[in-house]
């Protein structure tokens, strides 16, 4: 599926080739912009993570024979690479065709992406309340149904996903399943914006200036009479970045805001949703550090407030072992488990106690001590 | 006989790799259609200026002048501009410069940046380039990750901040039934190699084409794929 190469057999300086260059008005020697963590992932990460979750007794596991098989057909091709022939290129199905294009809302540059892209496609016809998976014919969009699925793959009946849910144990050798960045989604909630709605101004400007694309405002969608709030009221703020936007901003926070974070403990490598284990890692900016951002920070007077930011980083890592593995390996700081299992173990109990957390207990032993003292007086 | 365990020790690489032609023209595609997306953030300079101000007045009289130049379709910028890329330009490749002629000392890890490198070891007894530890045997009763680690500090010292990848063998090369070697892998973070003359002579840094030379036909064929 990746195909390297190496950075020895590219020339060095990119040269005009005759007339494709006049043509198309491009400047071979203009500066690109590429991700850093994107070229990471794709040259050393990927096999890092395929090392680290590769289970040996997977019944994914090719058997001896199809092993020998894919072998000979790989020596078959590195003996055929300098003759590629159209024919090949023609007999290859549709959907086999790493550029197929795809009817996405942002457009694919890579391979990374690519999978990223097609994950949501896959996943998009969900029959409503059964939550069982479907997948859609790619040409006329109608849906498979369950049993025609099942003898599509091995890995569409029940027991045997579900056995490969897990990344630690269970991962099995198929660099399909290779965890990557879906999309990264920045998220503003403010309930005060009930009474003014301007507030909502400087919570998208702030989005816009971090993600450097458009934000869109995010309605209530349950009431609440306490709090006068209607359903469809723009309450919040939202912003969805894709790969390569959303490694550009993960390497942003890495590097330069949460290095500044005073008595900030890491990322929680659990996922928010209790008891539960997605590919999803949320972790929140707090609203005094929004200002250190450097889209933010020379221009801090321009924001008459700044909101806590809520990051959502989705990504085709079906467990949070696997999501954790992947942002770790972009050098995002992480919590250890067992600290954070303990915290919500002990969080749990004193609720179960009744023990309510008071933040002015410590105060209130002085107090005490104090109109004790006046009595005995 | 007990398995031997070597060790495929990988400075990952620490610059991007250089852009071929189509692939620039391609990125530089992709760049002029997230320009022209709906949810680009146009550039509003009401917000950074005080309506009215000198400050923006200079400001628009300096840009309302340029054509939208994007990498597509590049407009004539001002003279200043254009200055300041030939000499950002130059200053690049100066340090590109200097980085590639470290390329030619095998032994230091500030060579071919763009690319992977993995280290190779040359047996003071046998005379023959192979993978560090190929030729020691793991003791009774230790694991493999454990063999890997201490393989790697007799022959190569112990200054060098490795990691781990896994605690499972990346490839494996058996010359016969009981004589087998079991490749793990390991990222250098820091240090170099400090060698132990009684055992290594010769230390290089190598990408895969040059190992493809100097490492033996077996060898080099258990990890061709991985690496």
């Amino acid at each position: 599926m990746f195909v390297r190469r190496l950075a020895t057999s590219v020339p060095k300086t990119a040269t005009p080739s005759g007339d494709f260059a006049s043509v198309s008005s491009i400047d071979p020697l203009a500066p690109v912009a590429r991700a850093r963590l994107e070229e990471h992932h794709f040259s050393s990460l990927a096999d890092d993570l395929l090392v680290l979750a590769y289970t040996h007794k997977s019944p994914l596991a090719p058997s001896a024979a199809e092993f020998e098989a894919a072998k000979k057909k790989a020596e078959a091709l590195r003996l055929d690479e300098k003759r590629l022939s159209l024919t090949k290129l023609f007999q290859t199905p549709l959907a086999k065709l790493p550029t197929r294009p795809l009817d996405s809302p942002f457009p694919v540059t890579n391979l990374l992406s690519l999978k990223a892209a097609r994950y949501d496609m896959y996943h998009a016809n969900m029959a409503g309340g059964r939550m069982r998976r479907r997948l859609s014919n790619i040409i006329d969009y109608t849906t498979i149904t369950d049993s025609q699925y099942s003898k599509l793959d091995r890995m569409k009946i029940k027991e045997v996903r579900e056995f490969h849910r897990g990344f630690e144990k269970n991962f099995s050798p198929r660099i399909d399943h290779l965890p990557a960045i879906r999309k990264v989604v920045l998220k503003i909630w403010d309930e005060k914006a009930v009474n003014n709605k301007q507030i909502l101004l400087p919570a998208l400007l702030s989005l816009e200036a971090i993600s450097g694309t458009r934000a869109e405002p995010l309605y209530a969608t349950i009431k609440d009479a306490t709090k006068v709030i209607r359903v469809g009221m723009p309450l919040g703020a939202q912003v969805t970045l894709h790969p390569p936007q959303a490694h550009e901003f993960l390497d942003k926070c890495t590097q330069t805001l949460l290095p500044r974070l005073r008595e900030w403990p890491g990322i929680s490598p659990l996922c928010s949703k209790r008891g539960k284990s997605t590919g999803i890692i949320g972790f929140k900016i707090p609203v005094g550090s929004v200002g250190a951002f450097p889209d933010i920070e020379p221009h801090f007077d321009l924001y008459p407030q700044l909101f806590e930011i809520n990051v959502e980083i989705h990504t085709t890592a079906g467990t949070d072992k696997g999501a954790v593995a992947l942002l770790s390996g972009f050098q995002m700081p992480f919590r250890t488990r067992e600290e954070v299992v303990a915290e919500l173990k002990a969080g749990e109990e004193a609720r179960k106690a009744g023990i309510v957390e008071d933040p002015y207990a410590k105060f209130k032993k002085k107090e005490e001590a104090a109109a004790a003292k006046g009595k005995k007086k | 006989m007990l398995p031997s365990v070597a060790v495929l020790l990988t400075r990952n690489p620490v610059t991007l790799r250089p852009l071929s032609a189509f692939e620039t023209a391609y990125l530089q595609y992709r760049d002029t259609l997230a320009l022209k997306a709906s949810n680009t953030k146009q550039f509003s300079h009401d917000h950074f200026f005080k309506k009215g101000s000198i400050l923006q007045q200079k400001w628009l009289a300096l840009h309302n002048s340029l054509a939208h130049s994007s990498p597509a379709s590049p407009s004539i910028s001002s003279k200043q501009v254009e200055d300041e890329f030939i000499a950002a330009v130059a200053a690049i490749n100066e340090t590109v410069e200097k980085f590639s002629a470290k390329d030619a000392d095998v032994k230091s890890l500030d060579r071919k940046l763009a690319d992977p490198v993995f280290l190779v070891v040359k047996s003071k007894s046998t005379g023959k380039w192979s993978l560090p530890g190929s030729f020691q045997q793991i003791k009774q009763g230790e694991l493999l990750h454990e063999a890997a680690k201490r393989s790697i500090e007799e022959s190569c010292g112990t200054k060098m901040e490795t990691w781990a990848v896994g605690k499972i063998p990346i490839g494996h090369v058996a010359k016969s039934e009981k004589d087998k070697t079991f490749i793990m892998k390991q990222l250098i973070l820091s240090g170099q190699v400090d060698l132990n003359p009684s055992v290594v002579s010769e230390h290089a840094w190598l990408t895969k084409e040059e190992m493809k030379e100097k490492l033996g036909k077996e060898d080099f064929e258990a990890i061709q794929d991985v690496i």
